[in-house]
């Protein structure tokens, strides 16, 4: 059959109403889909889909590194398919707070990130493949790291999870340990006051921690399988 | 007997090898006496938590530039320059990064910096400058910079680390400030040509204008040293940070970007700011 047409008449407010329903809601994620352990036979890979922002993470290590630090393992990002300027640093601040670096002195982890579409909230995509990476490898952590990106749009509402066409004046990403309550990670630009960027926090720690469940279930359901 | 031999060899390559990295790493017990002390809102150079050391600040040093400036903090030198350079574009409503930074780090400024060691750091501070930069509210001048639909003023601020003592990302921001507010952008005329195109002209000799800089933003960041929130932290006070937030501020209590290192706890993070 080339195409079905419909005898149902479908009253144009009807497909309006759609339309709006489908627009972002203030409080929800785009779909979130996780998966860790990709590879057969080589452990430390994780995917993480929000929306159509795609980004695979892959952990190499760790490994020997003669001229590496005395005390702590040293950690290098290497990013594809994406400008990483302006979140490499972020991104390592983050890892050195989640992962037990003292364990592995002289040694060298490798994280390699591959974004393979961007959509905005690449930061707090990849923030989760990198952690669940590092975890899937068998690397020892203080937690899990959950992180989440909010705006502060123009009319002073907050949005969780912007995608990269919303208008925003201010965009903060945060990355937080729930079971510990410490934070790892904030990046923020655009302005706000110092009021708005205290409920900006904590709406975008409040919503982080609504991941923590799926990313539990996550890393689970690889350990039973 | 030669396994002694061996023995010993190795230990003095291992101690060979601590002395390399000893540039700037501190005893246990030097750690506890700075963290112990700035608890105790006393630091090493006499300093309160909330002080900062002294900043001098020179605009105009060098000639071959639009606009320059040197901030000095204690040991921590800077070099900041502006060129003005007039682009013809497509569309210039297009362009946005209408200020751009680079910045350089000397070898000469640590010894960390020597080989490539201190390309990432210098992103890493253009980065924050460009977010603190990228949006309309603190360049009042933005649509200004833009002469006509096919011509822009791009300002590149490049910034030079000549030593490094500290701070480094509070004196860029204060240099780039100094240096764009002693800029001076020519006045030019446009004059409609053939095929709808623009072109542009000096105006009368010498007639420049300077940026409104009264909303660029200053970048501060705040360490956490123990319990204490220290602001200014000197080369060895970095090194037991815990963690680290910069916030840049733009007057009129309207904030922008910052980037937040390693671990603080949530209820810690409002007392920071």
């Amino acid at each position: 059959m080339p195409y079905t047409l419909s005898k149902v008449r479908i009253p144009l407010s009807d497909l309006l109403q759609k339309t709006s329903e489908d627009a972002p809601s203030s409080s929800s994620f785009r779909p979130v889909c996780f998966k860790i352990n990709l590879f057969e036979n080589k452990k430390g890979s994780a995917y993480v889909e929000i929306g159509s922002t795609r980004v695979l993470a892959q952990v190499v290590g760790p490994c020997e590194d003669s001229s590496g630090d005395f005390y702590e393992a040293q950690i290098k990002v290497v990013f594809s398919g994406f400008d990483e300027v302006s979140i490499r640093s972020q991104l390592i601040g983050a890892m050195r707070g989640l992962i037990q670096l003292h364990l592995y002195a002289k040694s060298l982890i490798t994280i390699n990130l591959t974004v393979l579409a961007d959509d905005g909230g690449v930061l707090q995509a990849a923030l989760l493949a990198a952690s669940m990476a590092i975890i899937d490898a068998g690397i020892e952590v203080l937690d899990v790291c959950v992180a989440c990106q909010v705006a502060v749009l123009p009319d002073k509402s907050l949005l969780v999870d912007p995608n990269k066409s919303t208008q925003t004046q201010a965009a903060l990403t945060v990355a937080i340990l729930p079971n510990l309550n410490q934070i790892i990670c904030i990046d923020s630009s655009g302005t706000m006051s110092l009021e708005e960027y205290e409920k900006a926090l904590e709406f975008a720690v409040s919503k982080a921690v609504k991941l923590y469940p799926i990313v539990r279930k996550t890393l689970f359901a690889e350990m039973n399988s | 007997m030669q396994t002694q031999a061996v023995e010993t060899e190795r230990r003095m390559i291992r101690d060979a090898e601590k002395e390399t990295d000893m540039e700037n790493r501190l005893s246990d017990g030097e750690k506890v006496f700075i963290i112990s002390g700035a608890e105790a809102d006393y630091r090493v150079d006499g300093r309160r938590c909330e002080d900062f050391r002294n900043i001098m600040v020179e605009s105009g040093v060098i000639d071959t530039t639009d606009g320059s400036a040197r901030v000095r903090f204690a040991t921590t030198d800077l070099l900041v320059g502006v060129k003005c350079e007039l682009q013809s574009v497509e569309n210039s409503a297009a362009v946005q990064d209408r200020i751009r930074f680079s910045v350089d780090c000397s070898a000469n400024a640590t010894p960390q910096f020597e080989g490539k060691g201190g390309n990432e750091f210098a992103d890493e501070i253009a980065c924050a400058l460009r977010t603190a930069y990228s949006n309309d509210y603190v360049v009042p001048d933005f649509e200004k910079l833009a002469v006509s639909p096919s011509h822009v003023w791009i300002l590149h601020v490049d910034i030079v680390i000549l030593q490094y003592g500290g701070s480094i990302i509070e004196a860029a921001s204060i240099g780039a400030i100094a240096a764009l507010t002693d800029t001076n952008i020519c006045e030019v005329e446009t004059k409609p040509a053939d095929e709808n195109r623009v072109t542009v002209e000096m105006s009368e000799m010498g007639k420049v204008w300077n940026l409104d800089t009264t909303r660029f933003p200053v970048i501060v960041s705040v360490n956490k040293l123990g319990k204490a929130n220290v602001v200014d932290c000197s080369l060895n006070e970095e090194t037991c940070i815990r963690s680290a937030v910069c916030f840049g501020f733009s007057f009129s209590n309207k904030m922008k970007p910052q980037n937040l290192y390693q671990v603080v706890q949530f209820d810690e993070l409002s007392r920071l700011m």
